[in-house]
């Protein structure tokens, strides 16, 4: 007989990793782009990392804000929630710029190619991530805490997934828009 | 139980206390206006004339910038195997899938294991404890059964995408994923076990310490481990 432990654990690991195949898909569905950018594969996984990431701690700061009471369960502006969506776009600019700046310099280093693009393929992708990312983070969670929800519960798979569909898509949106440019 | 209001005079006190300093007024107001510390807490970080946005990023930057660089280690593994993985379209469906079930593994087994400390179940040799054993197998189980679900859906969304499969082929990618799954859950349990005791002993509490370093160890280890069986099994 399953445990109550193991049903809980193996149904939220389904639905993550369903997403994250989805992701997955995306991904080897660019197959002829990622070629062109091979720096590329030492940026993914620093990337979708920093997205689930940066989201999470959004919304673990949020639900602690609501639960205490500090930030009021509704969709207007508030001094917490904006400081949180600031906040959180430019720590996802600022920290893909160091990611872009690693992989050009791991590419350099250990496969001696120059290939500064991926500087701005970091920065562009991230620029249409997290805002994205953020946003739905924000609303998600206020949603669920309004619909007698514990987002501490539901956010922290849900965002990663999340993050992994967003950050593909949004590298290989800036993967075409770079190599049109 | 009424919970008395804050007096204009006391919220003043607050707002004057220096950032980053714990100051006695908020054992007292806790004590004395039974408002929680973590209330008080937040309220001093995230209140108003608080530099919120400076704030977040000043403390969030060196974990993210940690955690970049060693998924950027990853990454080079990944980069490594490049031209393996162009031709291994099931494994490189995989990847983020099984990359994520591991780091949620990893955050999983760090918190159960510390709150499992604070209740004091683990007492003396933590190795022989019937509840880390308990854990270890619990955990093991969950990992072999999302292992065998996610290769078997990267084999049927490579197969939809008109990639050729043969009956070896998918074994081999089914053994990656469980073999991966079983030694990188392995080493985070060791991981959590081992540093975990010892923060616990040291009066702190390993949920700070434990959980962003275990999902960047499975990050790192994940690409490493997944890198070392795509040249060895393909």
């Amino acid at each position: 007989m399953l445990s109550r432990d193991f049903k809980e654990s193996i149904s939220i690991e389904v639905v993550s990793m369903t997403g994250a195949i989805a992701a997955g898909f995306v991904l080897a569905s660019s197959l002829n782009l990622l070629e062109l950018v091979p720096s590329l594969f030492i940026l993914i996984p620093g990337f979708l990392e920093i997205q689930g990431s940066i989201s999470s701690s959004v919304a673990s700061r949020l639900t602690a804000g609501l639960f205490l009471g500090a930030v009021k369960p509704n969709f207007k502006a508030q001094r917490i929630i904006v400081g949180n969506i600031v906040a959180g776009i430019v720590l996802s600019l600022m920290v893909s710029l160091f990611l872009g700046l690693m992989a050009y310099l791991f590419e350099f280093l250990f496969f001696n190619t120059r290939g500064f693009t991926i500087i701005f393929i970091s920065l562009l992708a991230s620029a249409i991530a997290s805002p994205i990312m953020i946003l739905v983070t924000v609303v998600s969670s206020i949603w669920f805490f309004r619909k007698g929800f514990d987002p501490n519960n539901i956010m922290g798979p849900y965002i990663t997934t999340l993050g992994d569909i967003v950050g593909v898509m949004s590298l290989i949106f800036a993967v075409v828009l770079v190599i049109s440019i | 139980m009424k919970v008395k209001q804050l007096t204009a005079h006391l919220k003043k006190r607050i707002m004057k206390i220096p950032r980053h300093k714990h100051h006695e007024i908020l054992h007292h107001i806790h004590k004395k206006h039974r408002l929680s510390k973590r209330t008080l807490f937040y309220m001093k970080e995230y209140g108003p004339r608080s530099h919120l946005v400076s704030e977040i990023v000043k403390d969030s930057m060196p974990v993210l910038l940690l955690s970049v660089l060693l998924t950027s280690f990853a990454g080079l593994a990944l980069r490594s195997v490049l031209d393996k993985l162009l031709f291994l379209v099931p494994l490189l469906i995989m990847i983020p899938a099984l990359n994520d079930m591991i780091g949620d593994m990893g955050s999983v087994i760090a918190s159960k294991f510390t709150t499992g400390l604070f209740l004091g179940k683990v007492k003396g040799d933590p190795w022989r404890s019937s509840f880390v054993k308990n854990l270890f197998n619990a955990k093991i189980k969950v990992a072999l059964a999302s292992a065998i679900y996610l290769s078997l859906l990267a084999l049927f969304f490579s197969s939809v995408k008109g990639f050729n499969l043969d009956a070896i082929f998918a074994a081999k990618i089914i053994l990656l994923g469980i073999v991966s799954a079983v030694i990188i859950v392995s080493i985070l349990f060791s991981v959590a076990v081992v540093i975990g005791v010892k923060i616990f002993k040291r009066g702190e509490d390993p949920n700070n310490f434990l959980i962003p370093i275990s999902t960047s160890i499975a990050d790192v280890v994940t690409l490493l481990v997944v890198s070392l069986f795509a040249i060895l099994l393909f």
